[in-house]
């Protein structure tokens, strides 16, 4: 009697068992690997007052997701597309990052920002590579004081942003004198077209470190 | 004399009715009772998951689409190596275009990519689990569905990609409309098929635990999913299951698959995109094949386990493949209600 409800309950755990691993396949939570790789840069814009107004962005996407975003929008079938042809794609994306907060993660002294619609969005292409540009003012401007951060990602990690080389990056606009920058980049370089072991390697050390994404962070100071 | 038999007969017809509703209504009940079991255990795991679950990825820009993958720590490594390997994908393709790279190396990394692309978890791997689990089934068959499904994918991505480029000039937003459209059927498919598989697995339980001895012959009223039909009739409805598993399983193309394309038409090198294509649905099969191998062993372990062939085990069996039925069916409703909700946002 012991013995068969031993046996019983043997079977029930192996099927309970197989049922698990069944479930356990289908729910995890689901991440992407990115499929959108975005370098960005950024001028902050200041007013008379040494308070920052907007937030000019401008993004170059990678040349497989160009490709795959412009096709069809070739309308006068010259095999280039003008600022003209990509005015309906720049609009549509503009829009579309909404509710994404434009991707943008502003701090003045502790306090998140938030922002009016974009202004003066436009995507035209270079090489191979489409660009979406956008002014993103703020809805108070304010003075950076001592502590204005900026971060530029996708939590998701659908896109992968990083920032673009060098001082470029991000540059001031009529910003008071005395104010300086400073931007933390991920330890290894964004991956580059160069060399394709290198550059496999890099994105490999990029992606396993969720944190990198948030290493892309701009401090500026201000007197 | 006549009368008395006729009444007879309809007597014993009428319990035989009675009979077969009783048995309907537990069918019935089995089947509500198994997609509650698993969309609450679904339910639990997610809410398990939930507090380190970031929000789930969606593509922002034009024309993009969303897709998912592994979750957690392994996840992490599983996706930084899809991203390296389409990094590597991509970048390769533009090295052949300007002859640069050898096709091999574009075709490895294409498969790499695959391999590692499929290793997370998707509808396509639950609904081709979920049926081997279901039925008893080989490896060879596990194998040849995982291929097939893989194959339908690549197949589908490219001729998408090219009528709808070639043919239509078609923008990245009619691109996108289009795989919406494909996707709704194959959810509905999976939705679909699982609810064939639960009906089927949930009346085998309900049989099973009638007095009646399941392996007597029996009248007319007898189901018919547990009468052992002839060879023909087995073959013809199996095709059709696993012709609806491979549908279901791989109609959706994946949107690297549509990226890459689209890129390699940009750099006329069309040829080596459909190349890679294949390359990566080769990777995809690969590891697809592992999940149903897996899937077949599970399904064996747990035949052993119940072996013995008292009613006990045979009942636990059932139940189990009746649960894995009902898997597939609920994977297919929460597709289909994910898809809804994303159209609503």
């Amino acid at each position: 009697m012991r013995g068969n409800s031993f046996r019983f309950g043997r079977r029930m755990a192996g099927v309970a068992l197989a049922v698990a691993v069944a479930l356990a396949l289908q729910a995890l939570p689901a991440l992407a690997h990115p499929h959108v790789w975005v370098t960005a840069s950024a001028a902050l814009v200041f007013d008379q007052q040494g308070r920052v107004t907007a937030i000019r962005h401008r993004w170059l996407f990678d040349k497989a997701f160009s490709a795959y975003a412009v096709q069809g929008l070739d309308k006068n079938g010259d095999g280039k597309f003008s600022r003209e042809e990509l005015a309906g794609l720049a609009k549509e994306n503009i829009d579309g990052l909404t509710e994404f907060g434009w991707f943008t993660n502003l701090k003045i002294n502790g306090a998140k920002t938030t922002f009016s619609p974009p202004r003066d969005g436009a995507m035209d292409m270079v090489d191979g590579q489409i660009a979406l540009g956008f002014l993103l003012p703020l809805e108070k401007p304010a003075a950076p004081g001592k502590a204005l951060m900026l971060d530029i990602s996708d939590p998701t990690y659908f896109v992968a942003f990083s920032l673009a080389d060098g001082d470029g990056a991000i540059t001031l606009e009529h910003a008071p004198a005395g104010c300086v920058t400073s931007i933390t980049r991920p330890r290894a370089p964004p991956p580059q077209t160069r060399n394709l072991t290198e550059d496999f390697f890099n994105a490999l050390n990029q992606a396993s470190d969720y944190g990198s994404q948030f290493a892309n962070k701009v401090v500026v100071a201000c007197p | 004399m006549t009368e008395v038999r006729t009444g007879l007969a309809t007597v014993s017809g009428q319990l035989a009715q009675t009979r077969s509703g009783g048995r309907l209504v537990r069918r019935l009940l089995f089947m509500a009772v198994a997609v509650a079991i698993v969309s609450g255990g679904l339910a639990l795991l997610a809410l398990a998951f939930s507090q380190a679950a970031p929000p789930p990825p969606r593509n922002p820009f034009a024309g993009g689409m969303a897709e998912t993958a592994a979750g957690g720590r392994i996840g992490a490594v599983i996706i930084a190596m899809q991203s390296a390997f389409y990094r590597a994908l991509t970048q390769g393709l533009q090295a052949f275009s300007s002859g640069g790279a050898g096709l091999w190396g574009l075709l490895g990394v294409s498969f790499a990519y695959g391999v590692f692309h499929a290793a997370g978890p998707g509808h396509g791997k639950a609904v081709i689990s979920g049926y081997l689990v279901a039925n008893e089934r080989t490896l060879a068959r596990g194998a040849a569905l995982s291929f097939a499904a893989a194959m339908l994918q690549a197949v589908v991505a490219v001729a998408l990609a090219l009528v709808l480029s070639l043919v239509f000039n078609a923008t990245a937003a009619l691109v996108k409309l289009s795989v919406t459209v494909v996707e709704l059927v194959s959810f509905a498919l999976v939705a679909l098929l699982g609810l064939a598989l639960t009906w089927r697995k949930a009346g085998a339980l309900a049989t099973l635990g009638d007095p009646q001895p399941a392996d007597a012959s029996c009248g007319p009223g007898c189901d018919h999913a547990h009468m052992p039909g002839p060879e023909a009739v087995d073959r013809a409805r199996d095709l059709r299951a696993m012709a609806g598993v491979v549908l279901a399983a791989g109609v959706r193309p994946c949107s690297g698959a549509l990226i890459v394309l689209a890129f390699a038409l940009s750099q006329q090198a069309l040829a080596a995109g459909v190349a890679a294509t294949f390359a990566m649905a080769v990777g995809t099969a690969l590891t697809t094949g592992a999940i149903a191998a897996l899937a077949v062993f599970a399904k064996r372990l747990a035949l052993r386990l119940a072996s013995g062939g008292s009613m006990s085990g045979a009942r636990a069996m059932a139940a189990l493949e009746l649960l894995a039925a009902a898997f597939v069916l609920v994977t297919g409703l929460a597709l289909l209600a994910g898809l809804q909700a994303g159209a609503g946002g």
